[in-house]
């Protein structure tokens, strides 16, 4: 059984055809996409008629996934590096662009954080147990969820599974790693009937303090957090499908190392109604429709630590309502999908300062802002023959903002701004991609877009908020301009006998990028900060990346494989942009056998010296570390038992990424063991 | 019994014109005026000579502060309303040893604002005893003219809003006063100030020719906020610019005057909490 170790480039449209025969709902939520569409499975792909999971087949991977955290599954792909401030919730940057440049969604969903300080990036919300796969499109490519210049990454939740043949089906499993004393629990069950299916599943974790390499305990790196999703569905007809789903996360005691406060608690309630339906004859794939809502809710906590001057309450919100419309169609070489969407969002956080003998001293950081957004998005690929196809994609968004309190306008007007008008913006994305299966075997693809961007809440609205990593309080500026990108992105791809290929890169001419400078007018809020900077628009700067993944299979039984990344970003006099990831490089070898596997690997970086100097940024040096991971399966009938073991960071080596703030150090050597039975 | 439906009608009829004339007339009835809903009555009395009833109304209880009078004046013997009267003040401390004054500004006008007569006092120190305003009415309608003394009890404000100095050249006397925010919100709020200078112990007339910069700060974070707009001189010794609170809480207003180059009074704080 192979399974590839990175991701699974899935050209699902190929699959798709294959599969005309059978019934129509069996695709699922496959992204029906021609072009770079990146997976990465957490479930096992599986060929059966209708919906299930192959819950024997493949799961070495899997399995391992499932015990993951959705942000360290995201790094899976080459292209994606995480930015961390604590044991918990990384914040995902793709292409070198971190959450305000990029659409992260839940099948489809929007969900925003609800912390000023980026605490809880929208992965920290859904967990891989509740996840069939994710997907990752770069730039403008993935403007169907949104317009963004890094890309989309699309968390597909697993939902509930009819398949009447196995109507009771799940999984209990169990894992302890010893770095950071961690528990994680999951379970997950799956009930179905003929025409509906209820799913549930839960996870629970708690990790205390980890220990750093070399043995120092990270303090303020614990966490708790448990996570639970039911989905129902149902089938009135064999052409429709009614979809509900619910997710709940709640976090508690999460340490933040790299900030000054922590977390008490974080909360995100998620909601969605999803109905498909999947005309028999005709043009019409599918048309579906959704609407959703969610709330997430976030308090800060600073009581454990000891140094604290002055203690605040930092308490932040988002209500986000949405839904779309989508058809997908083929009429002859064609493959269109029209999709109309559209999402409501309140943001807002306050900060209130307990002075010892003066009175409180109250703010909003997120004045109370109302987003709407509505966007129309096209795209059609057209495959002229097996070998050639030719997509473009077009989407336009309108965004409206407002700040709807009173005292947030009054805050604002301060700095002469007046955000009680509405603020009106037009997004425009485009993107022209070309793919060609050259007929010595190479699939070369490109694609050429231009994308733009609204500004985030704290890039526009944003009142003293404090970054721990430049120490500035940032003000946002409601006129900051629309960013934009000219952007290429291309790549090939090979498969042939024992060797695998997968080459890409990417090159973005940004114009109007936001990054905020420093203002010396103005002082700053934050007790030893450096000052404050406003959000604004830097001319041009340009970002430049690639990815080199190769994999050789001597004999079947084994693997080798490596992966080297490279993003480069700067100003076009050569300032360096901020937070850019160095030089990084996985190489494994991997040992299968019937049941199990063996995987050596080995993770690289170089240092990165490219520093943006106004951010405070400081050179990083350069890591490796070593881990060994083992798998088996045992089977039992219809019970299927999974271990999985294994030692990361080896050597104890003492590192840390350029991207992790605080200069705090990563896990040590840590020993996991993950127990897994499959029912 | 000897019962008339005369008297009756013609009380109608009364009634009834009355109301016509009121519809008719386009101002409201004297007996409108004065609108004191939102004042306090500190102190009323008649003059010793000129046969009116002189009413004292201001803010609020009296602290001290910058403080806002209204003089309401009416005719003794008619209780009509006099709208057209010289009203000047004089303001007196009596501390057994020694009087001083107190700086204050007198009507702008001989015409009533809407019935009263608005004029201010800096009550440059509180004293529940020993503060007394005199009250001159002249009394254009009549021709009458008279005095009346009120004895009034200043208390100590929550927070100082006056403050007497001395300036940097170790002789001449100011007495500062914070006007407005005075109901301070997170935002820009108009600042006003008054500059008095301590003449002799009667006299405190406003300066008027002063430049003040004005440097908002939260004490418990050591942060100031941006955009101020420093107090220029607008008229009779009043200051007025803008200053800017960034979020609730305790600020300190720090006030230097200056006179061209020359440091006139070297620091002057007000607190405000809001």
């Amino acid at each position: 059984m192979f399974i590839r170790i990175f991701l699974l480039l899935a050209v699902s449209a190929g699959v798709a055809r294959a599969q005309d025969s059978i019934p129509l709902f069996s695709k699922g939520n496959i992204v029906d996409r021609v072009f770079e569409v990146e997976e990465i499975l957490v479930r096992p792909k599986c060929c059966c008629v209708g919906e299930c999971t192959c819950p024997t087949t493949a799961i070495e991977n899997s399995v391992t996934n499932r015990f993951s955290s959705a942000d360290a599954l995201l790094q899976k792909n080459g292209r994606i590096t995480l930015m961390r401030r604590g044991n918990f919730a990384s914040e995902p940057v793709l292409n070198g662009m971190a959450s305000d440049r990029l659409n992260i969604t839940i099948d489809g969903m929007r969900v925003f954080g609800a912390c000023t300080d980026k605490m809880d990036p929208v992965t920290s919300y859904v967990e891989p147990n509740n996840m069939k796969s994710i997907s990752v499109q770069h730039g403008s490519a993935g403007s169907m969820f949104g317009s963004s210049l890094g890309g989309s990454v699309n968390m597909e939740t697993n939902g509930a599974t009819i398949n009447p043949k196995k109507p009771i089906s799940g999984e209990v499993g169990a894992g302890f790693q010893s770095a950071a004393l961690g528990f994680n629990g999951l379970f997950s069950i799956n009930y179905s009937r003929k025409r509906w299916a209820v799913m549930a599943n839960a996870v629970y974790r708690k990790f205390q303090n980890y220990r750093s390499g070399g043995g120092g305990v990270v303090n303020y790196s614990q966490f708790e957090k448990w996570n639970g999703a039911v989905s129902v569905k149902y089938m009135p007809t064999d052409n429709d499908i009614l979809r509900a789903d619910a997710i709940f996360d709640e976090a508690y005691n999460v340490g933040y190392p790299a900030l000054p406060m922590d977390v008490l608690w974080a909360k995100a309630r998620i909601f969605g109604l999803t109905y498909q339906h999947y005309p028999s004859n005709g043009p019409l794939n599918r048309l579906e429709t959704k609407a959703y809502g969610n709330m997430v809710t976030h308090t800060m906590d600073d009581t454990h630590r000891s140094n604290v001057i002055m203690h605040m309450d930092m308490p932040g919100s988002t209500k986000t309502f949405g839904g779309h419309l989508d058809a997908r169609f083929s009429p002859g070489k064609h493959n269109i999908t029209a999709r109309l969407d559209g999402y409501h969002s309140n943001a807002r956080a306050e900060m209130t300062m307990y002075p010892e003998n003066d009175a409180p001293m109250f703010m909003l950081t997120w004045p109370d802002v109302d987003k709407l957004s509505l966007g129309l998005f096209v795209q059609d690929d057209i495959r002229f023959n097996a070998k050639r196809s030719l997509g473009f994609s077009l989407r336009m968004d309108y965004i409206n903002t407002v700040v709807i309190d009173d005292f947030g306008v009054k805050q604002a007007s301060v700095f002469g701004q007046d955000v009680s008008v509405p603020d009106h913006r037009w997004l425009k994305n485009a993107s022209l991609s070309y793919q060609e299966n050259l007929s010595n075997g190479p699939t070369l693809h490109l694609t050429l877009g231009y994308a733009e961007r609204a500004p985030s809440v704290t890039e526009q609205y944003g009142f003293y908020i404090f970054n721990a990593y430049d120490g500035f309080d940032h003000i946002g500026n409601r006129d900051v301009l629309t960013e934009k990108a000219l952007q290429v992105d291309g790549g090939m791809r090979l498969n042939r006998g024992k060797i695998s290929l997968n080459v890409s890169g990417f090159y973005y001419h940004l114009m109007d990028y936001i990054l905020a400078a420093a203002d010396s007018t103005y002082d700053a809020m934050t007790f030893g900060a450096n000052g404050v900077k406003v959000a604004q628009n830097l001319n041009t700067a340009q970002m430049a990346g690639g990815n080199l993944q190769f994999t050789y299979t001597p004999i079947k039984a084994i693997e080798l494989s490596t992966s080297a990344t490279y993003t480069f970003g700067g100003t076009y006099d050569g300032t360096p942009l901020p937070l850019i990831p160095p030089f990084r490089n996985v190489t494994a070898v991997k040992w299968m056998f019937k049941h199990g596997f063996v995987q050596a690997e080995c993770e690289s970086t170089a240092p990165q010296q490219r520093t943006n100097p106004a951010f405070g940024e400081r050179t990083t040096p350069a890591y490796a570390t070593l881990n060994l991971r083992a798998g088996y399966t045992f089977s039992f009938g219809r019970y299927g038992l999974t271990i999985n073991t294994g030692i990361e960071n080896m050597l104890d080596t003492k590192y840390r990424t350029h991207l992790d703030w605080g200069g705090i150090p990563r896990p040590g050597i840590n020993g996991f063991t993950n127990l897994s039975l499959t029912f | 019994m000897n019962f008339s439906f005369k008297p009756l009608m013609m009380g109608l009829l009364v009634l009834l014109t009355t109301f016509t004339a009121c519809e008719e007339d386009e101002h409201p009835h004297d007996d409108t005026l004065p609108n004191t809903e939102n004042l306090t009555l500190i102190a009323s009395g008649y003059t010793n000579e000129g046969s009116m009833l002189v009413k004292l109304w201001a803010e609020g209880a009296l602290e001290a502060k910058y403080t806002n009078f209204f003089v309401e004046v009416r005719d003794s013997a008619t209780s009509e309303l006099i709208n057209d009267a010289h009203v000047e003040l004089m303001p007196m401390m009596d501390m057994g040893m020694m009087q001083h004054a107190a700086p204050y500004e007198n009507p702008a006008s001989a015409d009533a604002v809407e019935g009263l007569f608005p004029c201010a006092v800096v009550f440059q120190m509180p004293g529940e005893m020993g503060w007394e305003l005199t009250i001159h009415v002249h009394n254009h309608h009549s021709g009458g003219e008279g005095d009346v003394t009120f004895p009034l009890s200043v208390a100590t404000p929550n927070v100082a809003r006056t403050s007497v100095v001395t300036a940097s050249n170790g002789t001449d006397m100011y007495v500062i006063s914070y006007v407005q925010p005075s109901a301070p919100q997170v935002g820009m709020n108009t600042m006003e100030m008054t500059v008095h200078k301590k003449e002799s112990m009667m006299s405190f007339p406003g300066v008027t020719d002063l430049s003040v910069v004005m440097e908002p700060s939260m004490p418990s974070m050591g942060h100031g906020s941006p955009n101020n707009v420093n107090p220029t001189h607008t008229a009779n010794g009043h200051y007025v610019g803008q200053v800017n609170f960034t979020m609730t809480g305790e600020w300190l207003i720090d006030l230097t005057l200056l006179n061209g180059a020359d440091t006139v009074v070297s620091l002057v704080s007000f607190d405000v909490t809001l």
